[in-house]
């Protein structure tokens, strides 16, 4: 795989941010979170919805490897990789924007030497023996089915290189390929509950709270995995496609995969519309006084500029265009799907942003304005350009398409 | 099992209770974490009886396992002593 | 430019700039105020007092909206008046029209917290802090367990063990909790606006740094030994009252038989130990109607 030119800009302006957002985030750590715009009232922000929206990207790598494994849809296999490793970096990343909200961050490990204690009460005590699962299983199987690619580097590079892939499989025995599969299988079946359990234990962060409207409701975790089904693989369509075009797979990575990855985006997408709908319209019936206000402030109110832009040019303008895309069959756009997925995916932020915000600012009443600091946004655009860095660092060392596919073509 | 049992039916006892002083929570968190752990000891369950079975792919499986637990939890005590500079 | 000559180049620009923010960041970081008299760091309250269940009532009918609770509290807990101006007792101005029950939530609509002159006619004052509940929700969805119930009923905070996440504040259904946005700039002295005294820093109240959460502890500093606490203490119209629920003689438990209580968003199931009574008149400090 050779570098080309654009790679070292490109490589430039995302250390260029990532600068800028280390050095934000060292003005908050001497400083404290007063850099933020947050308050005693709005109490979590950016961060907050940062990590939410990282847990969502995080659903795509397992959940289509184990749909390819189980219903044996071969075709997507190619892209199961560059799904699986988007997986591990958002799922980091998710982590790391958690620290970020932290007031006392170097008190991270009490989370830890406190669990056995705290695991039978707290919310995020649950989100981290989930996440910390679930990472851990979609590493495994990452690794264990990149022991064959690693045997075949090594084979194919000589001296150093050769080495340092022969390294990466210890153990290695002729003939694993069998018990690999079985344990990748058994993966897939158990990574499931525990992918569905993540985003639960998340939602259930914000919906065990029974004093907050409209975020206490017994649907969240529903309502949370739709959004980061549809956000996930749209994600991982943009980054097919941009990776497609870069490293010239266009024989390798077919167009229909994009169609069928894009459809499902579109699906998850219109429920998510309909369980929207279901929510407002539930709470400006009948809800009570404060469930009433904040939903009051979404549609008509302080948040309605955003609440509507976010839904009809964010939501439903690319679902339209996608739908018009499934109704053709046989036909695919993949520069289009590309780009209404990526509005899909940003319009999906900006709708965690609806979830946390309106609810905390003025849902008790005590309106607490929160416009955010530009620490908070160059922390933001670093949390995003270090794992498109981490990205393109890690596909130069493991191979994004399993070799045997792409020394046949 | 029979403690969580114990447990769980004190939790109760207190919660229905009226009488004045501070109500203990029910831990629900033994089931929930109860379920994110099922799959995981099913998984386990089925690598070590499955077959066909290698040990050394058995001993790779549960050592990288053990490796990214390791890895986790050290990355949190690392991240937190490393902040630590600036407190 | 060639390519060793552009590799160079950026080499030099990269080395400029990294000396540039390196210096950046240790001249911020030297120039961190440090607190004046920051003590050592571990937190030790009073032994907690046992079989008591300590409780407050408000007399919502007598206050007159001084707030002289507010500042004697920041006083007598160390409260810095920079850089955040953060007091853990809020007292709301409202329209007679108002009930206390109307309310799903705090405060009502209409109601004013920066309020410049009171008592005003036609309105009512509605002073609050933490209602130390019973069934509280911030201490159950605390992840390192820094806050938690003592024994004799008081909520408090292990400022050692909070990692600041504020899910404590999130889940408190009244908003009591402050959280520390900046380092607590304290005086070593200030002048007292309730009586013009000068009050030195409390010792036996912990100092926080940034990043941690903080609220009303029923100054369990005097609490514990058998004091009101401060607020109670400079109410001039004796609005506030402070006990042992368990205690059938304390004045809470007196008050709980006797008169008409209050509970906000009782619904939610907190139980809170903070509640409101009023006897409909307002009363000045030797208990005669004004």
């Amino acid at each position: 795989m050779h570098t080309s030119r654009e790679f070292f800009p490109f490589i430039g302006l995302l250390a260029v941010i990532s600068g800028v957002a280390i050095y934000g985030y060292v003005l908050q750590l001497t400083q404290g979170l007063g850099v933020t715009g947050l308050n005693d009232v709005t109490i979590w922000g950016i961060y907050i919805v940062n990590f939410i929206f990282f847990i969502g990207i995080s659903h795509a790598g397992i959940a289509i490897s184990a749909t390819v494994r189980l219903m044996k849809l071969h075709r997507y296999h190619k892209i199961a990789r560059i799904a699986e490793l988007l997986t591990i970096v958002s799922l980091a990343m998710a982590g790391l924007s958690i620290v970020i909200d932290l007031g006392r961050p170097d008190r991270s490990y009490l989370l830890v030497t406190q669990y056995l204690k705290r695991f039978k009460f707290s919310p995020l005590t649950w989100d981290i023996t989930a996440v910390g699962t679930y990472l851990t299983l979609s590493a495994t199987y990452l690794y264990l089915t990149l022991r064959q690619d690693f045997k075949l580097l090594s084979e194919r590079f000589t001296g150093l290189r050769g080495k340092f892939y022969g390294m990466l499989i210890p153990l290695y025995e002729v003939g694993e390929k069998a018990t690999i599969d079985r344990l990748s299988f058994w993966l897939s079946v158990t990574i499931l509950p525990i992918m569905v359990m993540v985003h639960t234990t998340v939602a259930w962060i914000f919906a065990l709270l029974g004093s907050r409207p409209l975020w206490f409701t017994a649907f969240a975790g529903p309502y949370y995995i739709v959004a980061a089904v549809a956000s996930g693989l749209g994600s991982v369509v943009v980054i097919a496609a941009v990776m497609r075009r870069i490293y010239h797979w266009e024989d390798i990575i077919e167009p229909m995969v994009f169609k069928g990855l894009a459809n499902i985006s579109m699906l998850t997408t219109l429920i998510y519309i309909y369980m929207m709908m279901a929510e407002q319209i539930g709470a400006l019936y009948a809800g009570p006084e404060a469930e009433f206000l904040v939903s009051y402030e979404w549609i008509f109110g302080s948040f309605s500029g955003l609440f509507w832009g976010m839904t009809t040019l964010g939501l439903i303008l690319p679902f339209a265009f996608l739908l018009w895309q499934a109704f053709k069959p046989g036909y695919v756009h993949i520069e289009g799907s590309a780009v209404a997925c990526t509005i899909l995916v940003i319009a999906f932020w900006f709708k965690r942003y609806m979830i946390i915000v309106p609810t905390l600012s003025i849902g008790i009443q005590q309106v607490g304005i929160y416009a955010p600091s530009w620490v908070e946004i160059a922390i933001m655009l670093g949390a995003f350009a270090i794992p498109i860095l981490m990205y393109a660092i890690i596909t130069k060392i493991v191979p994004l398409i399993e070799l045997e596919e792409e020394e046949t073509h | 099992m029979s403690s969580v049992i114990l447990g769980l039916t004190q939790a109760l006892m207190n919660v229905a209770s009226s009488e004045s002083g501070h109500v203990a929570p029910l831990p629900l968190g033994y089931l929930v974490v109860g379920i994110i752990w099922a799959p995981a000891v099913v998984l386990f369950i089925a690598a070590l009886v499955g077959k066909p079975r290698q040990a050394k792919i058995t001993t790779v499986f549960f050592g990288f396992v053990a490796i990214m637990v390791i890895v986790f939890i050290g990355a949190v005590f690392g991240l937190s002593a490393l902040l630590g500079i600036f407190y | 430019m060639t390519k060793s000559n552009r590799r160079d180049f950026l080499k030099k620009v990269g080395a400029v700039g990294l000396f540039y923010a390196f210096n950046k960041i240790a001249v911020d970081y030297k120039n961190v105020g440090v607190p004046v008299l920051r003590q050592s760091t571990k937190v030790q309250y009073k032994d907690p007092v046992h079989g008591a269940n300590f409780g407050m009532m408000i007399d919502v009918g007598a206050c007159v909206g001084c707030r002289r609770c507010q500042h004697a509290c920041r006083l007598e807990n160390n409260i810095p008046d920079e850089p955040s101006n953060m007091h853990w007792i809020d007292v709301y101005e409202m329209e007679n029209s108002t009930p206390i029950t109307a309310v799903e939530s705090i405060p009502p609509t209409g109601a004013v917290l920066d309020y410049e002159e009171s008592p005003k006619d036609d309105h009512w004052y509605l002073s609050f802090n933490c209602f130390h509940c019973e069934n509280a929700p911030c201490t159950r969805v605390c992840p390192t367990g820094a806050t938690y119930a003592d024994e004799d009923g008081i909520v408090l905070i292990n400022y050692d063990l909070c990692i600041g996440c504020r899910y404590c504040m999130a889940a408190c259904p009244y908003n009591a909790r402050r959280f520390n946005w900046w380092d607590p700039k304290h005086e070593t002295s200030r002048i007292s606006p309730v009586d013009g005294s000068v009050v030195v820093l409390n010792e036996e109240v912990p100092l926080r740094t940034r990043g941690v959460t903080e609220k009303c502890t029923f100054c369990v500093h005097r609490t514990r030994d058998g004091e009101n606490p401060k607020c109670v203490e400079v109410c001039p119209v004796s609005a506030r009252h402070f006990g042992d629920l368990n205690d059938p003689d304390s004045e809470v438990s007196i008050l709980r038989e006797t008169e008409r209580t209050i509970n906000i968003r009782e619904n939610l199931g907190t139980r809170p130990k903070l509640q409101y009574f009023t006897r409909g008149v307002k009363w000045n400090k030797d208990g005669e109607k004004s």
